[in-house]
């Protein structure tokens, strides 16, 4: 091979090699372009990736300076050194200081001098240690110079674990400071108050043991706190008597009711101690009970006053029984011997007397009598006060009622020369219901005051009818005197109890003092209120109004009407009484009734005549030596089994007392002294006696009708009455004697009399006694038969 | 490897031993790319070592020796086209910064390069232990380089193949600096 040919060849190599390096070349070109386009199309999808992050990074920058600037939170930065980088409008707001003196300024320039080391430190340390966040709280002062609370919490940032600033986030709690310490003051301020109270406070849980024990309380039980924490108060402190107590207490306070109750407490030192507690109990802030507060205060000074209370009120009440007990038998006391003096001047006065002593009988009745009345006002007047005394509203006529009144008390008006006038008005009906004894009583003591001030004039006693309505009536009663008249300052304490119009009434006018306050009592009991109109030295008017109910039917009606019966047609009266003295003029009277009469001594000789003999109707004194009237009673009634009609003699008026007969077995009661009317109405009700005799009229006036006009025959009865009356004495006092002559004398005397008002049977005895022929046993039967006949007549006529 | 090593050898076999020693070799040495090389390009390094083999029995000189002599020469190739990896002050401190500084620099340009890595150590002042690796078995080659490297520092060294591991891809080279 030649050179040319390797030199061909060489270059030959050498041209493919420039190709094969320029296609190679041209691919690392194009390469390159199609990198470049890629990397230019990278670099736009960046720039645009940037440019949207970079927006939206200024837009959340915008919107968390937004956010921080209208945060209502005080936000700020400090940075290292405690300078001010950033603060937030709120900041400028509540601190006063503006951006511009805030900014640069280091944050202890703001701080209460007090706090400012402690808060250096806080943040000094902070970045030492790198804590991410402190919160702590301090006082600064505003520019307006007031110091505000702030609780902050400061974050510190880092970059690259380098400290470069602070993050703080602070509120005002000034208010809550405030009313913290406000809290704290009132606290305190309570605390003193409850501990000068000298209020034991004692707090108990659920399972009665205690929490915390109140120094007061330590005082109160002598205990120390720690050794009452964690005990039950009960098991420490409670006996038996006060662990009752508590019992109940507790279940009250179970169901959330706080309640005050006393309990006696054991000190310490075995001492007694009364409490009063007053106990509630107290919740968490759920609601659940944690345990019960209780308030102790020591009360054994009142409760020893209490006592002793109580003590005097039993014996003040103790004394009240005493003086009651008292005041009955002095009662008793007093109506036995009235009695006696009022029976034994009754029977005096049926005695043949002469003028004089006619005068002195009735000056003893009279007397004793006011005496007897005295003595009622005065129980009566207990009755009253005490709420005993209990109306009995019966049918009544009023007009006799008021007639009865006037009676009683014309011999008084006739001495002081007053004339009585009644005026009733007529469209009152007849017939009423009320207490006619009652109303009696206050009327009779109104008219007897009217009577009494009044001297030569007029006392009127009125009924008006003032409205009615449906057989309902209101009535006025008026009782008006021309008296002495009482004035307006006397008027005040007129019915007041023991009290007259003036001290010198008593002197000149006599009374007690308890009449008015009785009446006005009595009325107010009626329905009405007793009132007085007065004008001194012209007279008064007592005046009340009473609303009465008509009595249609005319069945019962009141006793008033009663009429006496005269012979209980030989009745076996079996009488039981002690007293020598009442029992002479027990017998008296009911002999001159005709009854048959034996006596007994005592209830024990009255069972020993019971069990042999008879009686229809037994009149037993309660009290009685050797065997008294209710233990006789239940004898006569459980061991004879008799069920002869058992009445009481009560001889004084202690509560009960008549009750205590009614339970024993008695039948009904009089009490002593008895007027005879009350005794007659007990035995007429009582002694069943043959319907005719005891109904027999023994009066004819027919005869004495064909002689003269009514004025005529009023004025012949009367005469009759007089005269027979006086005759009937001297008859009783010979058949006593058992004069015969002496009883035909006065049989002759009265027979034309008798003839002309007595039945035919009344006469044909007294004709039969004159002209007598038969035996002398027969002749005085007659005369004691007639005596009873005339005795009768003349009770009739009246 | 890179076409600049084959357009370099070719050179250099024109410059010793005449063009006609070039188209010997290229004819001789069935080569796939027919001998046409161009430094931008990459070619398979059997090509080479067939090339230096034929020479090595054309010229009756060890392969090793062929490598030595071709490896000096290209390293002043090397400094005088690429300057700016010279700029240092010695020799040791040169090939420190192979692996360092160099080879990635040649990535840059070449990504696809297979590139032998050189763990430099100071024995003392004077004398360091390079140990080549790469699977290309050019230890000679690299020890040519070396002492190129050498003279352009203007330094005497001794450089010789120490210890070989894993038949040549593993060589520990040995390089003392004489005064």
């Amino acid at each position: 091979m030649d050179d040319l040919e390797i030199l061909k060849r060489a270059i030959k190599r050498e041209k493919l090699a420039r190709k094969q390096a320029e296609s190679i070349m041209e691919a690392k070109s194009l390469e390159l372009y199609e990198s470049n386009q890629k990397l230019l199309s990278l670099n736009q999808n960046l720039e645009a990736e940037i440019d949207k992050r970079t927006k939206e990074i200024a837009q959340k920058e915008i919107e968390f300076k937004s956010l921080v600037e209208s945060a209502t939170e005080i936000i700020f930065k400090i940075n290292t050194e405690g300078y001010f980088t950033y603060i937030n409008p709120v900041t400028t707001k509540i601190s006063g200081y503006s951006e511009k003196e805030l900014l640069g300024q280091n944050f202890t320039k703001f701080v209460r001098q007090d706090h400012i080391a402690k808060l250096s430190e806080l943040y000094l340390s902070q970045l030492k240690m790198l804590t991410e966040t402190t919160v702590t709280e301090f006082p600064i002062v505003a520019k307006n110079g007031k110091e505000l609370w702030f609780n902050q919490s400061a974050t510190l940032i880092l970059d690259n674990g380098v400290p470069l600033e602070f993050v703080v986030l602070s509120h005002d709690v000034t208010e809550v400071k405030m009313a913290q310490e406000a809290v704290a003051l009132s606290e305190e301020k309570y605390r003193g108050i409850i501990e000068n109270l000298e209020l034991g406070i004692l707090e108990v849980d659920n399972d009665d043991k205690i929490l915390k024990a109140y120094p007061q309380f330590c005082k109160l039980t002598g205990y120390t706190e720690s050794e009452l924490v964690g005990k039950s108060p009960s098991a420490l402190l409670l006996k038996k008597d006060g662990l009752a107590i508590l019992k109940k207490q507790v279940e009250e306070r179970k169901k959330g009711k706080s309640s005050v109750y006393e309990i006696p407490i054991t000190k310490k030192n075995g001492e007694h101690a009364w409490v009063i507690i007053s106990g509630a109990p107290f919740y968490n802030l759920k609601g659940e009970q944690l345990g019960t507060m209780g308030i102790h205060l020591d009360i054994s000074h009142r409760k020893s006053i209490e006592s002793q209370l109580r003590d005097s009120k039993r014996k003040a009440e103790e004394l009240y029984r005493v003086k009651e007990l008292f005041l009955a038998n002095m009662s008793h006391e007093i109506r036995t011997p009235m009695n006696a003096i009022i029976g034994m001047a009754e029977l005096l006065e049926q005695s043949k007397l002469d003028s004089k002593q006619v005068s002195y009988v009735s000056a003893i009745r009279s007397s004793s009598k006011s005496l007897l009345v005295l003595i009622n006002d005065l129980l009566d007047f207990s009755k009253i006060e005490s709420g005993k005394l209990t109306l009995e509203i019966i049918p009544f006529k009023i007009k006799n009622l008021l007639v009865k009144t006037k009676e009683l008390l014309l011999p008084k008006a006739d001495e002081n020369g007053v004339e009585i006038r009644l005026q009733l008005d007529p469209e009152i009906p007849e017939t009423l219901f009320s207490d006619p004894t009652r109303l009696g009583q206050v009327l009779i003591n109104l008219l007897g005051n009217a009577v009494k001030f009044t001297t030569n004039g007029a006392v009127t006693i009125s009924v008006k009818c003032v409205s009615k309505n449906a057989g309902l009536f209101q009535l006025q009663f008026d009782v008006q005197d021309e008296g002495i008249g009482i004035s307006k300052e006397e008027m005040n304490n007129l019915f007041e109890n023991f009290t007259q119009a003036n001290q010198s009434t008593a002197r000149i006018y006599g009374g007690t003092g308890l009449g008015l306050p009785i009446s006005k009592k009595l009325v107010g009991l009626l329905g009405g209120t007793l009132e007085v109109s007065s004008t001194k030295g012209k007279g008064s008017n007592f005046y009340f109004t009473l609303n009465l109910k008509a009595a249609t039917s005319q069945g019962k009606l009141e006793k008033n009407t009663f009429e006496v019966q005269g012979n209980f047609n030989r009745a076996q009266v079996l009488l039981v009484e002690d007293n020598p003295v009442n029992t002479l003029i027990a017998k008296t009277i009911l002999e001159k009734w005709n009854c048959s009469v034996e006596v007994a001594s005592n209830g024990k000789e009255a069972v020993l005549y019971l069990q042999s003999s008879s009686a229809d109707l037994i009149l037993m004194d309660v009290r009685m030596p050797v065997m008294g009237g209710l233990e006789a009673t239940q004898i006569i009634r459980k061991e004879l089994q008799l069920d002869i009609p058992i009445i009481a003699l009560t001889g004084n008026a202690i509560k009960g007392d008549n009750e205590k007969c009614m339970e024993a077995g008695m039948n009904d009661y009089v009490s002593k002294p008895f007027e005879q009317i009350d005794l007659n109405k007990v035995l007429v009700k009582w002694i069943s006696i043959d319907e005719k005799m005891s109904n027999q009229n023994l009066v004819d006036l027919t005869n004495l009708e064909g002689m003269g006009d009514q004025e005529f025959m009023d004025r012949m009865v009367a005469l009759f009455v007089e005269e027979t009356e006086k005759e009937l004495v001297s008859f009783n006092q010979a058949l006593e004697e058992k004069n015969a002559s002496r009883l035909c004398e006065i049989a002759h005397k009265i027979k034309p009399s008798v003839k002309y008002v007595c039945t035919l049977g009344v006469y044909e005895k007294v004709r039969s006694l004159e002209t007598w022929s038969g035996s002398p046993t027969e002749f005085f039967d007659l005369a004691r038969s007639l005596s009873f006949d005339l005795h009768q007549v003349i009770l009739q006529l009246q | 490897m890179k076409g600049i090593v084959f357009t370099e050898f070719l050179e250099l076999v024109e410059d010793k031993f005449g063009i006609a020693m070039v188209e010997q070799i290229i004819d001789e040495c069935d080569l796939k790319s027919q001998g046409v090389y161009t430094s931008v390009g990459t070619y398979s390094h059997k090509e080479m070592f067939a090339m230096v083999g034929k020479l090595s029995e054309l010229k009756d000189i060890p392969v090793n020796q062929l490598l030595e002599l071709f490896g000096e020469y290209f390293f002043t190739t090397l400094s005088t086209g690429y300057p700016q990896f010279m700029d240092q002050p010695n020799m040791f401190t040169f090939l420190k910064t192979i692996d360092s500084y160099i080879h990635p620099e040649v990535l840059k340009l070449y990504p696809e390069a297979e590139l032998p890595s050189f763990q430099a150590e100071m024995k003392g002042d004077d004398e360091m232990s390079l140990k080549y690796r790469s699977t290309r078995k050019m230890a000679d080659f690299a020890v040519g380089l070396i002492r190129g490297a050498a003279a352009f520092y203007g330094e005497k060294a001794r450089v010789k193949k120490q210890e070989e591991f894993d038949e040549g891809q593993t060589v520990v080279i040995n390089i003392k600096r004489e005064a």
